[in-house]
């Protein structure tokens, strides 16, 4: 049992080490170069609103200004387990 | 020393011999931590691939304000922003969205001239497109197809290369143009939807301050939008240190009701469980001993699970491809993710699973083992 579990410790690293910006990062890195760094949250398509697939693009959801200003956000996304953005501070 | 080696091997002896109940904790705890575990990774993966975004962005994005949001900024302030003492570079961009066929698709116009050393793709020519290569299967695109969007039908373009679901989470659905067809397609000659600035190191607070003091409050032109590197790493850590704590919190209050579930089952065994004791107490073993025999055992017990729900995590995740998961975390994935699915196991999932299955087994056995131990064994017995 003891050795079931040190090989699935190592399972894990090894595949964490596969993430590493070591292995295989390059390309990840200069694709986001070439676009000027695009994507961060856990959204495919910013169907609803561009907040929730890269806040850069635009700060605050939409959703939540219409059809009912400051009302409840009808984008699925709001609801995600994973990324959710509020709006940071912007200069002006 | 040599006791609590001896309660130690003791405590994985009871284990073997209590087979039955150590596999329904055991499975218990699979049933619980196994989602848990791989939400968590999921959304440690997509963070670790959103840093690629912003350590490869620009130090400073610029729009303009439009009714309290970004609205797209004109190309004759690239000047008066590239003069700026400590800015490199100016490039613009635009992003939106465009139907192509019945796929909603991001399209990203760029005109970056650089050449990045070591890259296996170039920004595309006029009427050139990079294509996901998800994106162009469902859309049965390949390399040196023609394709135009509804927008603007007119306006021809052809696939130069596919690009691999590994570049990006982001990819699967993104088509690649020259900024100025972008500008045609958009139908907003002059503009761009954001300025990229790149600029010396620790100049960016400084070129943020005096361009936020461009243009008069009587100008008829709406003010700038600056969003700096920091910002944008402050978006990153905020939405998904919260989103992921809030989705903790809510995991371990809904599985608190696990905890009764876990006290039940493991009093499966619970009447020979009581007569081990009483017979332990009865031959001279103190209460602290079988205390601390009970702790090794769910020790063991959660870390066995632990690594177990872990293993089948990555299983489900790496070989799986987070089948039937991944639409729950990514927003857009199909049940069967055409993309390899983001996730990260260490530190915080793998460390979070064992305390939450340390916890769940500790809460569930320690209390009814210390009642048994305190009791006379002549009644423990019985």
């Amino acid at each position: 049992m003891l050795a079931g579990i040190i090989c699935i410790i190592f399972a894990v690293i090894h595949h964490d080490m596969q993430m590493s910006p070591l292995m295989d990062q390059p390309q990840k890195i200069r694709f986001q170069q070439l676009i000027g760094g695009l994507g961060l949250g856990a959204v495919l398509v910013p169907t609803w609103n561009f907040c929730d697939y890269d806040p850069r693009l635009q700060s605050d959801p939409g959703d939540i200004l219409y059809p009912i200003p400051a009302g409840y956000p009808y984008s699925p996304d709001r609801l995600a387990m994973v990324s959710n953005f509020t709006e940071q501070g912007i200069r002006w | 020393m040599q006791k609590h080696i001896n309660l130690l091997l003791e405590a994985v002896r009871s284990m073997l011999r209590n087979r039955g109940r150590s596999g329904v904790v055991l499975l218990c705890l699979l049933g619980v931590l196994l989602p848990f575990i791989t939400a968590m990774a999921v959304a440690q993966g997509v963070r670790y691939q959103s840093l690629f975004s912003v350590n490869g962005g620009a130090d400073l994005y610029i729009t303009r304000e439009q009714y309290g949001r970004n609205g797209p900024v004109s190309l004759e302030i690239i000047q008066k922003v590239a003069s700026l003492p400590g800015v490199t570079r100016v490039v613009p961009r635009i992003v939106g969205r465009a139907y192509l066929g019945e796929e909603l698709v991001v399209v990203v116009g760029i005109d970056d001239t650089r050449l990045l050393p070591g890259s296996n793709f170039a920004a595309p020519g006029s009427g050139e497109a990079l294509i996901g290569q998800t994106l162009a299967r469902r859309l049965g695109l390949s390399e040196g197809s023609e394709f135009h969007f509804g927008l603007f039908p007119a306006l021809p373009f052809s696939v130069i290369q596919l690009l691999a679901p590994t570049l990006s989470l982001w990819s699967a659905s993104m088509i690649v143009i020259n900024f100025h067809d972008a500008e045609q397609l958009f139908k907003r000659p002059g503009y761009a939807s954001e300025l990229l600035v790149y600029c010396r190191p620790g100049t960016a607070d400084g070129i943020a301050e005096r361009l936020s003091s461009v243009g008069k409050p009587w100008e008829m032109l709406p003010p700038l939008r600056i969003q700096t590197k920091k910002i944008v790493q402050h978006y990153v850590g905020r939405g998904f240190d919260i989103q992921s704590g809030v989705f903790t919190m809510l995991y371990v209050t809904a599985f608190g009701l696990a905890i009764p579930a876990l006290l039940i089952l493991s009093g499966f065994g619970r009447g020979v469980r009581r007569r081990e004791i009483g017979i332990l107490k009865a031959t001279g073993w103190q209460t602290l001993d079988v205390l601390e025999i009970t702790f090794i055992e769910n020790f063991f017990l959660a870390l066995t699970g632990s690594a177990l729900a872990v293993f089948l995590s990555i299983i489900w995740l790496k070989a799986g491809n987070g089948i039937g998961i991944a639409p729950l975390f990514i927003s857009g994935s199909g049940w069967i993710p055409d993309f390899p699915v983001p996730a990260r196991f260490l530190p915080m999932p793998a460390l979070f699973s064992f305390l939450f299955g340390l916890s769940l087994t500790m809460v569930g056995t320690l209390i009814p083992t210390w009642r048994a131990a305190v009791t006379p064994p002549l009644t423990t017995m019985n």
